[in-house]
């Protein structure tokens, strides 16, 4: 049997995810760090999104939604790391030998309801980009449409029960002499 | 999820005792570790393999009952 040592699709698909973690780290912090200019110089940023927008009634709906998705892709981001942070564990379960165990199934169902928050993040996110598109007429912001996080999400809960009765026949075999 | 005990007793302590065997000694004619000789004696497995049972039973000479008990009550 493969080791996580050994295994270089496990390898490599650490090494990937602790750089996307990285990666999202980092820009959920650049989000929020982002919204510290639109807070200290808000009236300027009005100013300019009055210049590009129907107003200024749209230009403080434009700053508002602005601020709000910062916010979102923050949480978005936070959500994601927590993700990834969880898969990363259950790899180096796999290095440690064993991959069936309790702790697993805990990640694989918090890593669905972590799947199910982001599905409803993008959700929130639908209404306030295409807002965004028509206040700012910018057609470059673009929220897309996707199921996928639902589907991510069965997928790991399906999954956590896979595990939960791998986890209870491991044991058994455990205790088999 | 607590495990009852179970109230299957081994007897291999017993059996080792009339042969004048050690368990190490048995580990070694079953080819059997002597860690997973030592979690049956003292009544902490969950299952023994019928090659198991077979391989104890031929070299302490008795019958799989002469090894194992039920401490439970019967009806």
């Amino acid at each position: 049997m493969l080791s996580k040592a050994s295994d270089p699709l496990l390898r490599w698909t650490r090494l990937l995810l602790v750089i996307a973690l990285i990666i999202f780290g980092v820009s959920g912090v650049a989000a929020l760090v982002a919204l510290l200019p639109l807070w200290l110089f808000e009236a300027r940023v009005l100013v300019w999104l009055s210049a590009h927008s129907d107003g200024p009634q749209v230009a403080g709906e434009a700053l508002f939604s602005i601020g709000f998705t910062l916010i979102g892709i923050a949480v978005i981001n936070g959500l994601s790391a927590q993700f990834l942070r969880k898969l990363i564990a259950i790899i180096d379960s796999v290095g440690q030998g064993s991959p069936f165990i309790p702790q697993n199934v805990d990640h694989l169902r918090v890593m669905g309801w972590l799947a199910l928050a982001t599905q409803a993040m993008g959700l929130v996110g639908l209404p306030l980009g295409a807002w965004l598109r028509h206040a700012l007429a910018n057609k470059h912001i673009f929220v897309p449409f996707s199921l996928a996080g639902l589907v991510t999400a069965l997928l790991l809960f399906i999954l956590a029960r896979v595990f939960e009765h791998g986890t209870r026949l491991s044991e058994d075999v455990e205790g088999t002499v | 999820m607590v495990d009852e005990p179970s109230r299957i007793v081994v007897k291999l302590d017993d059996l080792l005792h009339a042969q004048r065997m050690t368990l190490t000694e048995l580990a070694e004619r079953v080819d059997i570790t002597l860690a997973n000789l030592s979690i049956l004696k003292t009544g902490k497995a969950k299952a023994i393999r019928f090659s198991t049972l077979e391989a104890i039973c031929r070299e302490l000479r008795c019958q799989p009952g002469d090894l194992l008990g039920y401490a439970g009550e019967t009806s």
